[in-house]
C-alpha cells in the first residue's frame, strides 16, 4: 500500500501517464481509501492547468525585423 | 516608411505556412523561403526571449541574445541535419549564447542552475510525519474545479510571476512542459538533464506553483 507521501510524490507522474499498470493500480487503491490524497491531486491538476494557461508577452517587432533583415542580406 | 509597413502587416497576419510543422518550414528556408522563416521567427521568438530572460534577467541584452541567435541560424541552418529537432538545436544555440554573456559580465545565474542543481524548496518537503501521513494536509480552497481556479485572473498573475522567479532550470522545465508542451525528451536534450532529474524538477516546479494557490485560495 502506497503511503500519501509516495503519492503526493508521484502525482506528476501520475498526471503525465508514465505508471506502469500495477503502480496505476496501487495508486488509484490509495486514492479510495484516502479522504485527503484526492484532493491533493485535484490541486496538482490546477497547477499544470495554471501553467498551461499563463501567457508570455510577444517579442517586440525589432527582434523580428532583424532576424528577416538578415535573412535578406544572407540570401545570395 | 512603405517597406516597414509591409514587414508589420506580414509579421501579424497569419499565413498557411503558420499551420506546418518546424521542420518542414526548415526545408523551405534552406531553399531561402523568406516567408517561412518568418513563421519560425514568429512563432518562436517569443518563447525564446522568455527562456533567455531566465538566464540574464535584462530585458535588452535578451533581446540581443534572442537576434544574435537567429543570425546563428540564418548562417547554419544549411549545416543543420534534423539529428535533434529544429527548436531544441534553436534553443541550445540561444541558452549558450547567453551563458556565456552572462558568465562574461559576472552577472545572473551560473551555468550550474541550468543544470538542475538550484533547489526550489516546497512545502510538501515539511507537510508528512515520519511514516508518510499528512502531518498537515492541504487545505480546502474557496474555488471548485481546476477550471475554475484557472478562470480568476489573479490566479495567472500570481503563477507567472511564481514561475518567472524560480530557478532558471525549474523555471524553464516547467514552461516547456506544461505551457509549451515540449516532450520530456525534448526538454532532457535541450537542458542536458537525465530523463530523473527532469521529472522531480518538472514535479517541484509543480507543487510550488500548488502551493502559491493554496496561500491564493486556501480557506483560512
Amino acid at each position: 500500500m502506497m503511503t500519501c507521501k509516495e503519492v503526493a510524490e508521484r502525482s506528476s507522474d501520475y498526471l503525465d501517464g508514465r505508471f506502469s499498470m500495477w503502480e496505476r493500480v496501487h495508486f488509484r487503491m490509495h486514492l479510495m481509501m484516502c479522504k485527503v490524497c484526492p484532493k491533493f491531486l485535484e490541486q496538482m491538476k490546477a497547477a499544470i492547468l495554471a501553467a498551461r494557461n499563463i501567457t508570455i508577452d510577444p517579442a517586440p517587432a525589432s527582434v523580428e525585423k532583424a532576424a528577416l533583415d538578415h535573412f535578406r542580406k544572407w540570401k545570395p | 516608411m512603405v517597406a516597414a509597413l509591409s514587414l508589420e502587416l506580414r509579421l501579424m497576419s497569419a499565413t498557411p505556412l503558420d499551420g506546418l510543422p518546424d521542420d518542414e518550414l526548415v526545408g523551405r528556408v534552406k531553399d531561402k523561403d523568406e516567408a517561412s522563416f518568418a513563421v519560425l521567427v514568429r512563432r518562436h521568438s517569443s518563447k525564446m526571449l522568455w527562456v533567455v530572460n531566465r538566464i540574464v534577467r535584462n530585458k535588452a541584452t535578451a533581446e540581443e541574445l534572442v537576434q544574435d541567435t537567429w543570425l546563428v541560424v540564418v548562417e547554419g541552418l544549411g549545416s543543420f541535419e534534423n539529428r535533434s529537432s529544429f527548436k531544441t538545436w534553436l534553443f541550445r544555440i540561444l541558452t549558450n549564447k547567453a551563458i556565456t554573456r552572462a558568465q562574461r559580465e559576472a552577472r545572473s545565474v551560473p551555468e550550474s542552475s541550468l543544470r538542475g542543481v538550484d533547489d526550489l524548496p516546497v512545502s510538501l518537503d515539511t507537510r508528512f510525519d515520519p511514516n508518510g501521513n499528512w502531518l498537515i494536509p492541504p487545505s480546502a480552497w474557496g474555488v471548485d474545479t481546476p477550471e475554475e481556479i484557472v478562470s480568476r485572473d489573479e490566479t495567472l498573475a500570481v503563477v507567472s510571476k511564481t514561475i518567472g522567479e524560480m530557478p532558471s532550470t525549474h523555471s524553464m522545465v516547467i514552461m516547456l512542459r506544461d505551457k509549451e508542451g515540449w516532450t520530456s525528451e525534448e526538454v532532457c536534450e535541450f537542458l542536458n538533464l537525465s530523463e530523473a532529474n527532469q521529472r522531480v524538477i518538472l514535479h517541484r516546479a509543480r507543487a510550488k506553483v500548488r502551493d502559491v494557490l493554496e496561500k491564493l485560495w486556501g480557506k483560512v
